[in-house]
């Protein structure tokens, strides 16, 4: 009776807009509540809390979602609701409820592959990288697929493998062309490409990469902003503050707000950087009443900024509570040499760059905090090494590491 | 009774950033109207207030010269087209409040209404085309109605003629009615002909009776619609309203939402979770009707009355406590919503049983009733002590004086237990947004204070029934009514409440379909 279900959009042929999909299940639902089309309303909500950023989406989702599972599906339509579920879990950062729903769906059905893909994002968060890579492994049997390789690429650059990440987020952009895949998730696959370039300083691959994805998704936001990074490294920075502002026009997420701060301050335009920087701050607020979780993303703001350095580490420890990625340790590794407690921020620095990764970001940090602790050939290493991989990493930072590097002295010869 | 548990998770209607953009396109004999609304949610706001420089207070000098300003712009992203030719449009009223919005930042609506003459008609169709694009990409609500006024009449639309944000004060988000995102319409309309200052052709159209619409390809509205945002004669008045989802949906749900817990704030919380069990007590469907109609019927006490109170409290808080660790212990999916139809199944199962057990003994009892003729009273106590014994199993506990056997206790609990075991999805509610704030000891806090609420009430109903029965004994001391009567009719009541409940949970389970 039911369909078998494939991938989002499949069963519809050619994949449709998300307010299409949602107007096409409402319309069945309202004629009759049959459980699939739950879950394919579920998949459309989701689709368009994905365009859109617009949380109230992944609400509806949710509870689309929940409805179908309630509703005594056969193991197939369950397993893909709860993996559904899953993934509107991680998108609200909850972590702990999306491997364990992500879990739920492997018992409706064994045989499903797509629940790895949310076990393994969730286990990525708690910094369990093996259990994530066994995860996607497991994804890959699916042939044809889109959904393994954004994460494998993922993966692979957090691994150091950025070549690899590279390729394997291009083979995502094939997969979601051939499956014809909803637009928004090439576009997804396309942006991330872009900014695995920008991880490289590949200015020109990256710039290709966002425009394309802008191409497949106009207005999508997150291009939007990878655009304006790219253009704001090439030192084009009136089209850079366009980008941020157009991406800000979709949604004002603080870091895109943070980053066009970023670009007033290094053109000099001081008051608006103001402005920039007293939105992010608000954002942070109106976040901490609605109890969403924006600790990381908020205290590298403070650190950046030289604001707030004691509220910036409690945001990074109650980070830490719910999140023990590489990404998290940074930023405390971050906040205690911020507060003049570069020793303490020794062990999280380790266990951030744990992996290896080839992150421009991470060797600035590790070299700051050397230095701050007079280790001058770790300091120099790592900080010659953050600005050969990507020298225009930051906007702002990437001028500090140099001037930090240049006080150091730089030794040539040193790879 | 049963649903409404898994809404608590959405706390406000679209999200801090949106912009929410309305408009109701009124199309008159000789101009068309415009009534625009743009809704800022609280960051959008901020932004608003960052580049304009603008005091959200009412009635602040600058925001005149502001909204004037911002009444051109938005009109210049609007574009209003009849029969392929852009009409302009004019400012003709314009207003703006600041509602507070979450946390008691401010958030921003605004509203003006614009006017374009029409160019005279000749009284066939035409064609409207409308266009709004400010806030382009900016998730939102974005909703356009067409309404036809006076003097013409809308043939077909591609939007509603009824809007359901009632003028996006009021945003029913639900899982078939997510939020519109029209940003464009096409209307064919049709204008009644000025009459003639004196009207000497007859033969001129007269005006249709009905407007015939095209059917809109969307789900029809669950809740009742709002009524199209009033026509009235003057059009150009603006009724600029904050949003209703500010005020909360459970008063006890937002007790535990409060932020910073003070003392007072947890005093004045516990006494508002007892207040609102109290009340909660006098809602219909919980376990009182079972302990009032027992009690009438039995020739029960104030202490059994008591008795009963407490054990419906404490199962009910049981209830909770186990639905709320279910919910968070178990699973996902496990919700409470399909949990809690099976609990009440099984709860209304065996409040049946027992109403059907007591009617048969009652039924029984009145076959004889020279063994059971005696009222549980102080009075007239002509209590036999020659039951046969076969006839032992036909009184059970209920016609036991008070105290004399503890055989009336374990059917007391039972009946108690059963009366409240399903918990009221208030309660369940509370719990989990406890749970999900992180406020465990918090949540669980308030919910014995509701349950003492709720117990206060219950012993007070039981009492007051007990003593109410023995009144009416003084006056009717042995006649049938108080005899045979009351006891019969309590104990079917019992039964039909456990029947209701059994069938409402069975539907609630999808078990059992009920075509209305």
């Amino acid at each position: 009776m039911l369909l078998a279900l494939g991938s989002a959009g499949g069963v519809l042929g050619q994949p449709r807009t998300s307010d299409d999909l949602i107007h096409y299940y409402q319309a069945r639902l309202a004629r009759r509540a049959d459980v699939s089309s739950y879950g394919r309303l579920g998949q459309a909500y989701i689709l368009k809390a994905r365009e859109t950023g617009d949380p109230t989406y992944y609400a509806l989702a949710d509870t689309a979602l929940t409805r179908c599972l309630v509703l005594n599906p056969d193991r197939t339509t369950a397993a893909r609701a709860a993996t559904d579920l899953a993934s509107v879990h991680m998108a609200r950062h909850q972590f702990r409820e999306a491997l364990a729903t992500g879990q739920k769906a492997l018992g409706f059905d064994p045989e499903s592959l797509l629940p790895y893909g949310p076990i393994g994002d969730a286990h990525i968060e708690f910094g369990e990288y093996d259990k994530a890579e066994v995860a996607y492994e497991k994804m890959k049997t699916l042939a044809g697929s889109f959904y393994p390789h954004g994460r494998l690429s993922m993966l692979k650059f957090l691994k150091g493998d950025t070549a690899g990440a590279i390729a394997e987020m291009r083979r995502a952009v094939e997969t979601g062309l051939e499956g014809n895949q909803p637009k928004e998730n090439v576009a997804w696959a396309r942006f991330r490409l872009g900014a695995t370039l920008f991880h490289t300083g590949d200015l020109t691959g990256a710039a290709q990469a966002h425009e394309q994805a802008l191409s497949t998704f106009p207005g999508y936001h997150r291009a939007l902003a990878g655009l304006a990074q790219v253009r704001a490294a090439q030192g084009r920075y009136p089209e850079a503050i366009d980008g941020y502002h157009k991406a800000i026009g979709v949604i004002p997420l603080p870091e895109y707000a943070a980053a066009l701060g970023d670009v007033y301050t290094k053109t000099g335009q001081a008051d608006e950087a103001r402005k920039q920087y007293a939105l992010v701050e608000y954002i942070g607020r109106l976040n901490a009443l609605n109890q969403v979780l924006y600790n990381r993303e908020l205290a590298l703001f403070y650190l950046n900024h030289d604001l707030k350095p004691v509220e910036a580490l409690d945001l990074a420890r109650k980070e830490l509570e719910s999140r023990r990625d590489l990404y998290t340790f940074d930023v405390l590794a971050w906040a205690l040499y911020k507060n003049g407690r570069a020793q303490e921020a020794l062990a999280p620095m380790t266990d951030a760059l744990r992996l290896g990764t080839k992150d421009a970001r991470l060797l600035y940090h590790a070299g700051m905090i050397h230095q701050a602790l007079d280790d001058r050939e770790p300091a120099r290493r790592a900080l010659q090494e953050a600005l050969r991989l990507n020298p225009h990493f930051d906007l702002l930072q990437a001028e500090v590491a140099a001037r930090a590097l240049k006080e150091i002295g730089e030794r040539p010869g040193q790879p | 009774m049963v649903l409404g548990v898994a809404a608590a998770a959405v706390a406000h209607p679209l999200g801090n950033f949106s912009i929410s953009q309305y408009t109701a396109i009124r199309i008159g004999r000789d101009a068309i109207e415009l009534r625009y609304v743009i809704d800022m949610a609280e960051i959008p706001t901020f932004q608003e207030i960052q580049e304009t420089a603008i005091v959200p207070e009412a009635g602040h000098a600058r925001l005149g010269p502001y909204l004037a300003r911002k009444a051109e712009t938005l009109k210049d992203g609007l574009r209003l087209d009849v029969d392929d030719q852009a009409l302009p449009l004019r400012t003709v009223s314009r207003d703006v409040i600041f509602p507070p919005g979450a946390g008691g930042l401010p958030t921003m609506k605004l509203g003006v209404v614009y006017r374009a003459a029409l160019p005279p008609g000749r009284g066939q169709d035409a064609r409207l085309s409308y266009r709004d694009g400010n806030y382009a990409d900016r998730a939102g609500w974005k909703e356009i109605i067409a309404v036809a006024g006076p003097g013409a009449t809308i043939v077909n639309a591609s939007v509603p003629e009824r809007d359901r944000s009632d003028q996006l004060s009021n945003y029913p988000v639900d899982l078939l009615d997510s939020p519109p995102q029209d940003r464009q319409a096409r209307v064919v309309f049709q204008r009644v002909i000025a009459p003639p200052a004196v009207a000497r052709t007859p033969d001129a159209p007269p005006p249709p009776v009905v407007s015939p619409r095209a059917e809109v390809p969307r789900p029809p509205a669950t809740e009742p619609a709002t009524p199209p945002p009033s026509p009235a004669a003057d059009g150009s008045e603006l009724r600029l309203r904050p949003n209703r989802q500010a005020t909360p949906r459970s008063a006890l749900a937002d007790l535990v939402t409060v932020n910073d817990l003070g003392l007072g704030v947890v005093l004045f919380a516990l006494a508002a979770a007892a207040a609102l069990g109290a009340f909660h007590a006098l809602e219909p469907g919980h376990g009182k009707t079972v302990v009032a109609a027992y009690l009438v019927g039995s020739r029960g006490t104030a202490s059994h009355a008591v008795l009963l109170g407490l054990t419906v409290t404490a199962s009910h808080t049981a209830g909770v406590y186990l639905l709320g660790g279910i919910a968070l212990y178990a699973s996902r999916y496990v919700v409470p919503e399909r949990l809690y139809p099976w609990l009440g199944v099984f709860s209304g199962l065996v409040i049946a049983g027992l109403g059907f057990s007591l009617v048969l003994r009652r039924y029984a009892a009145q076959s004889h009733p020279h063994e059971h003729g005696h009222a549980h009273t102080h009075e007239g106590d002509d209590h036999h002590h020659h039951h046969p014994a076969d006839h032992h199993h036909g009184h059970g506990h209920v016609h036991h004086r008070e105290g004399d056997g503890p055989v009336s206790l374990p059917a007391l609990v039972a009946l108690g237990v059963t009366g409240g075991i399903v918990p009221c999805p208030a309660a369940v509610v509370v719990l989990l947004s406890a749970l999900s704030l992180n406020r465990i000891g918090f949540g669980l806090l308030l919910i014995v204070a509701f349950s003492v609420g709720l117990a206060a009430v219950l012993i007070t109903i039981g009492v007051l029934m007990v003593y109410a029965r023995r009144v009416m004994a003084r006056f009717t001391t042995d006649g049938p009514l108080v005899r045979r009567w009351l006891p019969l009719a309590s104990s079917a009541v019992i039964t039909i409440v456990g029947v209701v409940i059994t069938f409402q949970s069975l539907i609630a389970a999808g078990i059992l379909h009920v075509k209305l």
